[in-house]
């Protein structure tokens, strides 16, 4: 570790990682529910499960990218981070805010839970995803704020490099887009619209500016390939992802009262979407071929080369597959689209958080890699994790593909819960490779405890 | 050149000819122009194969497009 | 060291990572090409109907004028090889100036359409002419600005390599590649 105050990303990894293993003890819950509806009823209904599902997802991915900041900003603007008590505080502010949101969930009824947290003054809750008491949601702004200014002022004041202004510009989009969580209008048309600029512009806009600028670091690090070429490669990538995903957005406006020529904007441009997550798999395998360095940390290099692979592939064959519009018509809001964003997130955000720590704990621990069974047993929980990943998207395809058959493209359509019983095999056995996971992800865990033989230093190619 | 063809390009355009003869003559002077842009412009003449064949093969596919519909 | 590279070698002129590029913008508008000719074949008399309206003089002049940029451009670069700096450094600001004649010229068409309140919701054709044209622009813009900032790099007591001027001189060839495609496409055909 090269400064001091990197270590502060520690109880950031720390936090990204409690909470994964949270959100996937209820993901396994969730998925129960879709073959036994009452499981756990009425402690933990479907709904609140999603939510707190989807809505841990989204706060340790924020931890783990606000950990990747403070690892790699100080590396890279050659300085210690602005305000490290800043940036602890703001840790204990987001996490007691996070949980007391989560237990909010948990214990009271949601409508209690907006009654109680004033959200008559400004409504903003009730919406997917976007769940949070307003209050929450100001909560989320003041820590952005606070965290973007201590990076910010971190990055200004010192050397300035195209992994730290990208990563900047990601963040700042991050922050400024959640703006609109805040706008809530009565028209339904209208607040999805704008919901989308939430939604979509972060997962398929700025979020992938921080993912490149975060893999782009890990492969300077671990293949010691010239920062020249590396920057060129951000440089294209990023400008790919924003060519093709801000008018991509118009692959949600299909058909919700939105102009009509949206469905062709939408599909023309989504339909490209993949290209530069293809750009960020040729671009990683490239360099770790080119690489000048055999860096000791093996597993780190797994987990970058898989997020290209894994990114590609959810994000972009799997987006590809239900973003033109005509095949959109169908599959809309089918187990489709839950196979893309288990896999697309998984592939493109998962790893590349658990990429920037594989790489950066054991540096923050004063080695330069785990030590050798610790490697083993980590790659192990990688390759778990990623295939078992592989196989829940796959089976939820299979239910998504039988559900859009016998209930969409059909002239003898079956009703809802009818389909649903039929699909339920696939839940039975994506319910299986769920348990998978979540043996990974304890391997995972136990892999920072296990003790081994030194890794060694990274040695010539 | 360019220009010339430029030239032609419009006056084909704008003379009101029918038919679809016109309308492939039209394409076969997009064609000549990428063609010429991709060659000299670009430089694509030194290139790799692969390169100068992606470039040239979009550009054919494009044109193979716009003329599939001018028959049709 | 087995291969150094020669003149007699085939090379890439410019940057991989940049051809990498050209080539998905490419494809793009490739994409966006074909949707157009597929939804004209579906409305021939409304697109006819629509092109009618629009303005070919202006987009003819525009032709003109990108093409002449990259005959400048490429001037630039032989300068630029020769040694000649500062030439090539006024070839770009020329290239440039062109580029943003062009702007300028399709910026009074929009304008045109604009005020006829014209929109993306006015019909298929408008939508294709508009979204086109208005990526396209986009991308003229974008090189407008890489050719002045080539431009004053020549001035500059280092100036650009060759690497760079290729990459530079490629994305404006592309810029005006896809142009002269469009241009019949839209207008003409």
């Amino acid at each position: 570790m090269k400064y001091a105050s990197q270590a502060v990303s520690k109880l950031y990894f720390m936090a990204a990682i409690g909470l994964f293993v949270g959100q996937i003890l209820f993901g396994l819950i969730l998925g129960l529910q879709y073959v036994i509806g009452d499981f756990l009823f009425p402690a933990i209904p479907f709904n609140v499960a999603r939510m707190v599902h989807t809505n841990l997802l989204i706060v340790w991915l924020l931890f783990g990218f606000m950990g990747a900041a403070y690892y790699l900003v100080p590396e890279e603007a050659e300085r210690e981070l602005y305000s490290p008590k800043l940036a602890v505080a703001l840790f204990w502010i987001f996490l007691v805010a996070g949980a007391l949101t989560i237990l909010g969930y948990l214990l009271v009824p949601y409508a209690g839970l907006a009654k109680m947290t004033g959200n008559d003054l400004l409504p903003t809750m009730g919406r997917e995803f976007l769940e949070q008491p307003t209050i929450t949601k100001i909560g989320i702004v003041v820590v952005a704020l606070g965290f973007l200014y201590n990076v910010g002022m971190t990055i200004l004041t010192g050397r300035k490099t195209v992994i730290t202004m990208v990563l900047l510009t990601g963040l700042t989009g991050l922050a400024v887009l959640f703006l609109f969580s805040f706008y809530n209008p009565v028209n339904l048309v209208l607040d999805k619209y704008y919901w989308w600029w939430v939604v979509h512009l972060w997962v398929e806009g700025v979020w992938e500016l921080i993912l490149g600028s975060i893999l782009a670091f890990v492969l300077i690090k671990v293949t010691g390939v010239d920062r020249e070429v590396i920057e060129k490669w951000l440089y294209v990538i990023i400008a790919m992802t924003l060519i093709t995903g801000i008018i991509g957005t118009g692959h949600h406006y299909f058909w919700i009262g939105t102009p009509g020529y949206w469905q062709w904007l939408g599909s023309v441009f989504s339909a490209l979407e993949p290209i530069p997550f293809f750009m960020m798999t040729v671009f990683a395998f490239n360099m770790v071929n080119k690489r000048r360095l055999n860096h000791p940390n093996k597993a780190a290099v797994l987990w970058a080369e898989g997020t290209a692979v894994m990114a590609f592939l959810g994000a972009g064959v799997w987006g590809f597959m239900h973003t033109l519009a005509p095949v959109n018509y169908y599959t809309h809001g089918t187990q489709i689209t839950a196979a893309h964003g288990h896999m697309a997130f998984y592939g493109a955000y998962v790893m590349i958080v658990l990429t920037i720590i594989s790489y950066a704990w054991p540096i923050m621990r004063g080695e330069k890699a785990a030590n050798k069974r610790a490697q083993v047993v980590e790659m192990w929980s990688f390759w778990l994790m990623t295939v078992s990943m592989v196989f829940i998207t796959l089976f939820l395809t299979g239910a998504g593909v039988l559900q859009t058959w016998l209930q969409r493209y059909t002239d003898t359509p079956l009703p809802f819960m009818e389909v649903q019983a039929k699909i339920a095999p696939f839940y039975w056995m994506r319910e299986v490779a769920g348990l998978v996971f979540m043996i990974g992800l304890v391997l995972y865990v136990y892999s920072f405890f296990a003790k081994g033989e030194s890794a060694g230093d990274a040695t010539p190619v | 050149m360019l220009v010339v063809l430029t030239f032609l390009n419009v006056l084909l355009g704008t003379r009101g000819y029918a038919g679809s003869w016109v309308q492939l003559l039209t394409v076969l002077l997009i064609w000549a122009k990428g063609s010429l842009i991709i060659e000299f412009f670009m430089h694509l003449h030194t290139a790799p194969a692969f390169w100068r064949g992606m470039v040239h093969g979009w550009l054919a596919v494009v044109c193979a497009g716009i003329a599939g519909v001018a028959v049709w | 060291m087995l291969s150094i590279p020669s003149r007699s070698q085939p090379q890439l002129p410019g940057d991989l990572a940049v051809w990498v590029l050209i080539l998905a913008e490419l494809l793009v508008f490739g994409v966006f090409f074909l949707a157009y000719v597929a939804a004209f074949h579906g409305h021939v008399a409304l697109f006819r109907a629509g092109q009618a309206t629009l303005s070919i003089p202006a987009a003819t002049f525009n032709t003109l004028a990108l093409i002449t940029a990259s005959a400048l451009v490429v001037q630039a670069i032989v300068a630029l090889q020769a040694g000649h700096t500062r030439k090539a450094g006024w070839w770009f600001a020329g290239a440039a100036v062109l580029g943003l004649l062009f702007l300028l010229n399709k910026w009074l068409e929009l304008h045109h359409h604009m005020q006829a309140g014209i929109s993306l919701s006015t019909s298929l054709f408008y939508m294709f002419y508009l979204g086109l044209v208005f990526f396209h622009f986009m991308h003229v813009l974008a090189g407008v600005l890489i050719l002045a900032w080539m431009s004053r790099r020549c001035f500059q007591p280092r100036p650009p390599g060759m690497n760079a001027a290729w990459s530079a001189g490629a994305y404006w060839h592309m810029v005006d590649l896809v142009w002269v495609v469009l241009f019949p496409l839209v207008y003409l055909l």
